[in-house]
Parts: structure tokens; sequence; C-alpha cells
């Protein structure tokens, strides 16, 4: 009797000491794949470089990505609810502002810029106009802070995030458990964001032979290879550089552009060269969104550039183009709109 | 049969105690080799215990007082002048002024002789790179710059009658991680005495670092408070603060 309920004891407490040991472990919040989560696989566009290294340490799951979906249209990120992140990336518009230069923020404030569309974000090596932000997982804590923007502080966003009975198990089902912290949320976003690739424009079905230009279009294209290529090549449509298109400086928002981040005169009035995919989604144009058309833009190379000392060599000039070539050209600039990335359900709003 | 029992129960429960003793106490022990330091860093003014809110003079002769002072302490190691060092594995150390549990900190390093300390006051360019980090470097701890992402090396706000800015605040969030703007400022520390020690696993150590900040001001470089309440880009003069605050430091006492 004595011997087999000391080994009964014995035996309790080996399995007792097993949990508490992992008890006492810190429960590292090391974001990963938590156990169960079904993995997701970035797929890259025929023709397309390799993306960016962004999943690395942050591998996809389906989890993971539905959580940065939710994520992304909760007005609970913003200080009055007004303003989720949808609010200004809208799917319709390619994840831009439509028909707003600037997009409204917390307490009728404006951005400083124009709210630029959001898609092959993977092959991106810095975001904003500026290029001020080194890395797409840490992108959300500008809007979030910025008081013209959603004007929370992080803190705040995660109280409320755990005050929420859905957020727990999702973040859960995702990473492992239901700890909450900055780092799962912002990778989370990142997962939904960088999933968001967009290679299905007329554009790409003519180049994977599964279409074909109109007259208009394959004379556009020609000139656009001529006349534009330079700064956005194909496939993505721009070369990831900062160049300074010769606008006039706005008196009143006074953007110095990337000079506002490396001090470097040689940098002042430089913005970075734009994705020309689906441009005819997300007017208007140009870092402050001063250009209301596509006319507008391309008047704006043929005759509009300033000579400044940073203003692009290339652009000197000016672009000379006949009002024919500007509407060849206007035709092969629509063949980039992706019809299909802007209504894809798995971007969708998810409540 | 009811005696053993409730004895069994009390083995188990005595049984179960000592084993949750022991089995944290396995959890926290020391790798083989290994020997705990544990550093107690002092911030201090004009000789006494600094403290928040309270008003001190600098060396320029300006009355301050200081709201809000944090750091980052990252690649802390030990060694002497021939082969022997031993490097943290922990990457980075968040101190904050009005948390003094964060000013006091166990790191494992090897059993060696040692008469110097190093760290780095800063967060190497690697986490400034590789996107949403954790625990100390965590943005939550509003020492990371969302605009021109990258972390605020070191914070020191307060109010200054000579400050210019409004409601005579001062703010100085140096930060700037790579090339010609780069704030990370290693600091190579001896010992009171030129002393040197042995780090053994049953004779842990404690260091009291002193940490002054009056040299922020003047040290490397002459920076009142008067010329310039505000800094909050990386650039030239971000490096002048970032060379003062790597005066900053002493080690005052070790002790075993
Ligand atoms: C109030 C409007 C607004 C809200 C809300 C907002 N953004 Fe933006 N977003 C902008 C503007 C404006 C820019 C351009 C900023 C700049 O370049 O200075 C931008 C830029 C970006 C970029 C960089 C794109 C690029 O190509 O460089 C990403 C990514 C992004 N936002 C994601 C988000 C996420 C995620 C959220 C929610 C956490 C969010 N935004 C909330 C207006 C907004
Ligand atoms: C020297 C490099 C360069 C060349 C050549 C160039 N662009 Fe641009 N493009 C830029 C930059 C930089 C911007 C962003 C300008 C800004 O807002 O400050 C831009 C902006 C645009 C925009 C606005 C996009 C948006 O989302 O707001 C359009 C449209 C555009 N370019 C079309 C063209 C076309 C068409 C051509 C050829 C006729 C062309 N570009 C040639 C560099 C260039």
């Amino acid at each position: 009797m004595r011997r087999t309920s000391t080994i009964l004891i014995l035996s309790l407490l080996l399995i007792f000491s097993e949990m508490l040991m992992e008890a006492c472990k810190k429960t590292d919040s090391v974001a990963g794949q938590g156990i169960g989560t079904t993995p997701l696989q970035l797929k890259v566009p025929q023709g397309f470089p390799p993306p960016q290294p962004l999943f690395a340490d942050n591998p996809l799951t389906q989890e993971g990505f539905e959580l940065g979906r939710r994520l992304f249209y909760e007005g609970k990120l913003s200080r009055d609810s007004n303003f989720p992140c949808a609010s200004c990336h809208q799917q319709f518009a390619a994840f831009s502002t439509l028909d707003h230069p600037l997009s409204h923020g917390f307490n009728n404030q404006f951005t400083r810029r124009n709210a630029p569309g959001l898609f092959n974000l993977a092959w991106q090596s810095s975001f904003q106009w500026d290029g001020g932000v080194n890395h797409l997982e840490v992108q959300p804590l500008n809007p979030i802070t910025s008081s013209n923007e959603m004007a929370m502080t992080i803190q705040e966003v995660l109280d409320r995030l755990k005050n929420d009975t859905r957020y727990p198990p999702m973040f859960k089902a995702a990473f492992g458990t239901e700890e909450i912290n900055s780092q799962k949320m912002l990778k989370a976003l990142s997962q939904f964001m960088g999933m968001m690739v967009s290679g299905n424009a007329k554009f790409d079905l003519v180049k994977r032979g599964q279409a074909t230009f109109t007259i208009a279009e394959q004379s556009g294209y020609a000139i656009f290879k001529n006349k534009c290529a330079t700064c956005h090549p194909e496939p993505l449509f721009t070369d990831n550089s900062f160049r300074n298109t010769g606008l006039a400086v706005d008196p009143v928002l006074n953007d110095s552009g990337r000079m506002s981040i490396t001090k470097d005169p040689m940098d002042y009035l430089k913005f970075k060269v734009p994705s020309l995919r689906n441009i005819y989604k997300t007017q208007p144009y140009g870092h402050d969104g001063r250009f209301y058309s596509i006319g507008a833009v391309i008047d704006h190379y043929r005759t509009g550039v300033i000579n400044t000392p940073t203003t692009d060599p290339k652009l000197r000039n000016g672009i000379p183009m006949t009002d024919e070539e500007k509407l060849d050209l206007s035709s092969f600039l629509r063949s980039l709109t992706d019809t299909t990335f802007i209504v894809d359900k798995r971007f969708t709003n998810p409540n | 049969m009811d005696i053993l029992r409730s004895r069994s129960s009390k083995v188990l429960l005595l049984a179960t105690s000592l084993f949750l003793a022991l089995s944290c106490k396995k959890d926290k022990s020391l790798e083989t080799g290994k020997s705990r330091v544990s550093f107690r860093f002092e911030n201090s003014a004009q000789g006494i215990p600094l403290q928040l809110e309270k008003k001190y003079t600098n060396p320029f002769g300006e009355d301050y007082t200081v709201t809000t002072l944090k750091y980052h302490i990252s690649d802390i190691t030990i060694s002497d002048s021939s082969k022997n060092i031993s490097r943290e594995k922990t990457c980075c150390h968040l101190l904050d002024a009005s948390d003094s549990t964060s000013l006091h900190f166990d790191a494992q390093l090897d059993e060696i002789s040692f008469d110097r300390v190093s760290f780095i006051i800063g967060v190497d360019s690697l986490y400034n790179v590789s996107g949403a980090q954790t625990g100390a470097l965590d943005p939550v701890h509003g020492m990371f710059w969302t605009w021109n992402t990258g972390y605020i090396m070191a914070k020191l706000e307060g109010e200054s009658s000579v400050s210019s800015a409004p409601v005579s605040r001062f703010q100085y969030h140096i930060g700037g991680y790579a090339g010609s703007v780069a704030t990370q400022r290693k600091v190579t520390l001896t010992f009171p005495g030129g002393r040197s020690y042995s780090l053994k696993a049953d004779q842990p150590l404690t260091m009291i670092i002193d940490v002054n900040i009056s040299k922020w001001f003047r040290s490397a470089h002459d920076l009142p408070i008067a010329s310039q309440p505000l800094v909050m880009t990386p650039g030239p003069l971000a490096m002048q603060y970032a060379d003062n605050y790597a005066c900053l430091f002493t080690v005052k006492e070790v002790q075993p």
C-alpha cells in the first residue's frame, strides 16, 4: 500500500514539476507560427523580380493574414474609430484615397501628402513619398500615432484590442498565444499588406501571351519605353529611386521631400517614383495630389517642368510629345489597371 | 489508512512546494561556465542621485529639471588586456529613470577575470532596419521614430528657464543609426583603483555605474540648453550629444 502510494505520489510530482517548469518560463512573445496554422505563399507574378525577404522572420499564415486583414479594417486603431487604415486606403481605388489630394484624418485634419495605392509592397525597400520608413512592418506606427491621422498611442491600441473579446483568440490562432503585443500586431498587418500583389492587368496578360494590345496601346507602349521607362521601368513601373520632377513648391505644405530624411541639400524636392500600375484608379496624382488627371501629369512633363538645382537631368528639357502621342500613352497606361486586384475578395472588409 | 492519507497528502504538499522552488530555480539557473553580474545604473546630477522634476544647475549655470530620461544599453562585454572577453547574449536593455526597476538588471557572463566593462549606448543598426521588434525594443516604450524609422538611442526631456521653446521645455531625442549620423557610442570603463576581478559561478558580482547627467550638457562638446532646446532628428547636432552621452558613465563600485 505504502509502496504504491509512494510511486503514485512520485509520478504525480513528476508531472507537477514539468508543469511548474513550464509556468516558470517567461512566455517570450517571439512572433511566429502558432500551432495548427495554415501556411500561405506569396505568389510572385511571372516576370517579377524576387521580392524583399519580408516574410523570412514572419512566416505567412492564413491566420496571420486574416488577423492583419481585420486590423486593417478596424476602426479601434483610431482615436474616434472613424479612421481605420481602410478609410484612407480604399480597395476600389487600389488602396489609395479616391478623389482626395490629401486624405482626411482625426479631428477634421488633412494628411500632408497624397495617400498612395498599396500593392506590390513586398517589392519596395522603403515607404512613404520621402522613403522615411525602412520596413513594411513599422509603417503602420506612423499613421496610428500621427495626430492628423489615427491619433492614438500604440499602448492605447493594444489595450483596446486586449479588451475586445474577438482579438485574443485571433492572436492565438496566428501566433500561438493570446498575448497581444505590438510586434504581433505589426507582423499581422505586414502579412496582409505584403500579400497585396497586383500583377494581373491587361499589360500582364499581353506579356503572358493571353491578350494583345490595341494599336493605340501598342503605340503608347513604344512611347512609354522611350520616354518614361527609365524612372518607371516594368514590371513594377518604378525604380524605387527619389527624383525631383520639377514641381513648383506648394508654399503652404512646403514639403522638402527626401531631404527631410537625409538632410542632404541634393535631395531637396525629391520624391519617390511611384508605380504606375492601377494609375487610372488612384487619382489625384503627385505627392500632394495636385494633378486631377493623367492628362495633367503628362502636360506637366511636356511643358511644366521647373528647373532648379535638383531637377532630374532627364527632365530638364521636359518630355516633348504630340497630342496624339499623349492619347496613345494614356491608352497604354489604362492597360495597367488590374481589375481583379481591386475586387479581390481576400482583401475586402471581413465584417 | 486515514493517517496514511493525510500524511501522504502532507508529503505531497511539501514535495510539491519543494519542486516548485527547485524547478523555478533551475529554470533561472546559470549555463555552465557562466556567472552573473548585477548592473545597477545610478543616474545623478551635481553629485547626488537624480530625482525627476527636481531643480538642478548645469555646468553653464542654467537651471533645469528632468521629466524624462531613457537610454538603451546593449552589447555588454567584460574583458581584460589579454584575450579574455565575454559578451552578454541579451541584445538590449532600456533604462528609464521613471521606472527604477529598469535601472537594475542581471547579465550572464563567462567565468573569466576582467579589468574593464564595455557597452554600447544605443541599438545596433541591424535592429533599426529589421521591422517590428519586441521586449526592450517594443515601440510602445516611445523610443522609436515613426516618420524616419529607427530607434531613439537616448532621450532627455525637461524644463529650463533659459529654454526658448514653448513652456520652457527642452527635448533631446538622440538617434540616427547608420553612416555619418550613427549615434551609437561604445563606452569602455575601468574600475576604481584600476582593479581587476574574477567572475566565478558561486561568486556573482554587482557593478554600480554612475550616470552623471550634468555631462549631457558639457563634456566632449559644450551644449547649453539656451543654444538649442530641441533636437529631434539625426544629424551633426545629434552626433555631438551622442559624444557627450558617451561621457556620462563611470563605474563607482564593484561589490562581491
Ligand atoms: C488619414 C489617412 C491615412 C490612414 C488612416 C492610414 N494611412 Fe497609410 N498613408 C496615408 C498617406 C497620406 C500616406 C503617404 C505618407 C507619406 O508619404 O508621407 C500613406 C502611406 C502608407 C504606406 C506606404 C506606401 C508606400 O508605397 O510608400 C503604407 C504601407 C500605409 N500607408 C499603410 C497604412 C496602414 C497599415 C494603415 C493603418 C494602420 C494606414 N496606412 C492608415 C494615409 C493614411
Ligand atoms: C526622371 C524620372 C521620371 C520620368 C522620366 C518620368 N517620371 Fe513620372 N514620376 C516620377 C516621380 C519622381 C514622380 C513623383 C513626383 C512627385 O509627386 O513629386 C512621378 C509621378 C508620376 C505620376 C503620378 C503617379 C501618382 O501615383 O501620383 C504619373 C502618372 C507619372 N509619373 C507618369 C509618367 C509618365 C507617363 C512618364 C513619361 C512621359 C513619366 N512619368 C516619366 C519620375 C519620373
